[in-house]
């Protein structure tokens, strides 16, 4: 039987692996739990009332924040260090759910600001340092968009990712380092929450943090078939051409 | 109340308008990838069979012929 001279990387298959949709529904289920916790399960906050549930849903975001973060770090390095694509790829999947998860922050955090402070903004150590992670992370994903693919693109951008990520600790120590308005970072410290609310707070932790990981996961395979596109409309090219 | 509403609200907006984004950029990228892969078939060269090496015949002694002493 004859065979056909097809690319080794064109029979890659595209279903959606088992495990993901263990991740997906475990991630779901989390969710829903949490939801049903800091909206109903846990009791009202007695200064701020209601508006403190807002917490257990800004406080796993923040950290889904700073872990996608982190990624782009580690994955910018390991590129720069083994040339791997697979490297880059990781940052710019992670650079982008960070961004969408910096944005939620920013957003969750300014509807909590205006009952409790009064406004929606201030410029406040922590909202401003958090904004300027925002703002740079949004240039690496701009540099990623406008450059063109291969060259030297890649290793800009993981300079970038490594430079950008010197903001991270600034955000999270702005509140100890300056008089800030933002409550401290130590929500999980002994004395601050206790029962149903560190319960609460913990289900949320764990089930955002298995939802950002879905998504890294979901969105990983939308670039690795965006590249693998790449690949085979380059070899039908050269096919053709 | 109408806080915590749009808190909540804008983040679930937010989370499942990014999954349908990437929903849309799955399916348009399978049909995308299913496209150049019978493209890329269609083109192929066939690589001719491999022929299974044929057996070499046993090799035999020649015939030794008796002759009466």
């Amino acid at each position: 039987m004859a065979q056909l001279a097809l690319p080794r990387q064109a029979t890659g298959a595209t279903a959606t692996a088992p495990w993901i949709w263990l991740l997906n529904a475990v991630s779901l289920v989390g969710v829903m739990a949490s939801l049903y916790l800091a909206l109903w399960w846990t009791p009202k906050e007695a200064v701020e009332g209601d508006v403190f549930r807002i917490f257990y849903i800004h406080v796993p975001i923040a950290w889904n924040m700073y872990v996608a973060f982190f990624v782009v770090f580690a994955a910018s390095i390991l590129y720069l260090w083994r040339r791997e694509p697979i490297w880059d790829r990781v940052a710019r999947v992670s650079a982008e759910i960070g961004l969408l998860f910096t944005t939620l922050v920013l957003i969750t955090g300014s509807i909590w600001g205006k009952p409790v402070w009064g406004v929606y903004w201030t410029w406040d150590a922590r909202l401003t340092t958090t904004l300027v992670l925002w703002f740079m992370y949004l240039a690496y994903l701009l540099l990623r968009s406008y450059s063109s693919e291969g060259g030297q693109a890649p290793r800009y951008a993981a300079v970038l990712g490594i430079v950008a990520f010197v903001d991270v600790p600034i955000v999270q120590y702005s509140v100890t380092w300056w008089r800030t308005l933002h409550p401290q970072s130590d929500i999980l410290a002994p004395g601050h929450l206790t029962g149903s609310m560190l319960l609460g707070m913990f289900v949320s932790l764990v089930s955002f943090t298995l939802l950002g990981l879905a998504l890294f996961v979901q969105r990983y395979r939308v670039e690795s078939m965006r590249d693998e596109a790449r690949t085979l409309r380059q070899r039908l090219e050269e096919a053709e051409g | 109340m109408g806080y915590l509403v749009a808190a909540y609200l804008i983040l679930w907006l937010g989370i499942f308008g990014y999954l349908f984004w990437m929903g849309g950029a799955l399916r348009g990228l399978r049909a995308e990838l299913g496209e150049l892969r019978a493209a890329l078939v269609a083109r192929a060269p066939e690589v001719p069979e491999e022929q299974e090496p044929v057996a070499a015949p046993p090799v035999t002694p020649p015939p030794v012929e008796l002759r009466g002493r």
